[in-house]
């Protein structure tokens, strides 16, 4: 279905201002923000980031269904309201996240209008044999203290070396919400919702889930779709291990060691993957 | 990219969210009295809660990772 980005981007409610003002603060619209970069590209290359930016679109509401799911199990085994209020917002946030990346996508292709993404089904992790209120800490800890906080760092360096107004202004309005999206799990592992009892099961847990999301990832040595154009913001297969290595040990392991979560097992196999 | 301020930003906030929450939580015997003269919440309707089995098996077909967008 196509729709006007303007029509999605600056509906009233949802935020004081689109994400395109970041870009050009008195603009009327989404298609009279100027942006030099983009418009330079020749046609092969904004055929390719437009797949991107598309394909990125359709991941952010799987992202946000995953967080309804969270929601759901957060309700029934016990949450603290700053946790479910960023959660629920979590589900909104992601829609809104998937027209950024429509809209960035047809201003690549150069149209007025943008493609929203066509229906998938998606996986929710059951982590078998967890049940319960643990799995339900499971499910906060994989999406919120790894993909989300990881999330920040990657889109933290995409936008450090982007030139491009709109991708930038897009960036940085994603990585906004992004955080407060990562808050949500250290939150919810600092809750009395998570017990001792349970961050001691937890530690075991911690390369399984690393392991879910980040093998793939780090086992792969293709550049990844993009990286020939970094004014653009996309980083290189390089520069990404590094992101992320980084984000590990400086960011989510000490996290998981100030909830009082044994992170040897998952320093070990951040190792093995450097 | 500097690390100790996505910490602080990230992990240090989000936990004193937690640690706020707690220390100002109201009781909830006053909740719990200050809700006794409504009306309910339907529960004994015909609404289904149960929206997705959110809270139950997962269908992920032995994955263990969410779909995320990072970077890739």
């Amino acid at each position: 279905m196509a729709t006007t980005p303007a029509a999605t981007g600056s509906s009233p409610g949802l935020a004081a201002k689109a994400w395109w003002h970041r870009a050009d603060a008195n603009a009327q619209s989404f298609a009279t923000v100027r942006d030099d970069v983009i418009d330079a590209l020749e046609p092969d290359a904004r055929a390719q980031l437009a797949s991107v930016w598309q394909k990125r679109a359709g991941l952010e509401l799987q992202v946000g269904i995953g967080f309804a799911a969270i929601a759901g199990g957060l309700v029934e085994e016990g949450v603290i309201q700053p946790v479910i209020e960023l959660v629920t917002g979590a589900v909104r946030d992601e829609v809104r996240h998937a027209e950024i990346s429509a809209s960035l996508a047809a201003r690549y292709r150069g149209d007025e209008t943008i493609d929203w993404p066509e229906p998938v089904k998606t996986m929710i992790p059951a982590f078998a044999p967890s049940t319960g209120r643990f799995r339900s800490t499971l499910r906060v800890i994989a999406q919120c203290c790894i993909n989300e906080t990881l999330a920040c760092a990657v889109l933290e360096a995409c936008v450090a070396q982007g030139k491009s107004p709109l991708v930038r202004a897009g960036q940085q309005s994603i990585l906004s919400d992004e955080i407060d999206h990562a808050r949500a799990g250290w939150a919810h592992l600092a809750s009395p919702f998570v017990s001792a009892d349970d961050k001691r099961a937890l530690g075991p847990w911690l390369r399984r889930l690393l392991a879910g999301k980040l093998d793939a990832l780090l086992d792969e040595a293709a550049p990844l779709p993009g990286e020939a154009y970094p004014d653009h913001g996309m980083l290189s297969r390089e520069t990404f291990d590094e992101v992320i290595h980084s984000a590990l040990n400086d960011v989510v392991f000490p996290g998981f060691d100030a909830a009082g979560i044994d992170t040897t097992d998952a320093r070990a196999w951040a190792k093995e993957k450097s | 990219m500097d690390t100790k301020k996505l910490f602080h930003a990230i992990v240090v906030i989000g936990m004193t969210t937690a640690a706020a929450c707690s220390s100002s939580s109201p009781d909830p015997g006053q909740d719990a009295a200050a809700d006794s003269g409504g009306g309910g919440n339907d529960s004994g309707g015909n609404k289904d809660v149960a929206v997705a089995d959110t809270g139950g098996g997962g269908n992920d077909a032995g994955g263990d990772g969410f779909v995320a967008w990072l970077g890739c």
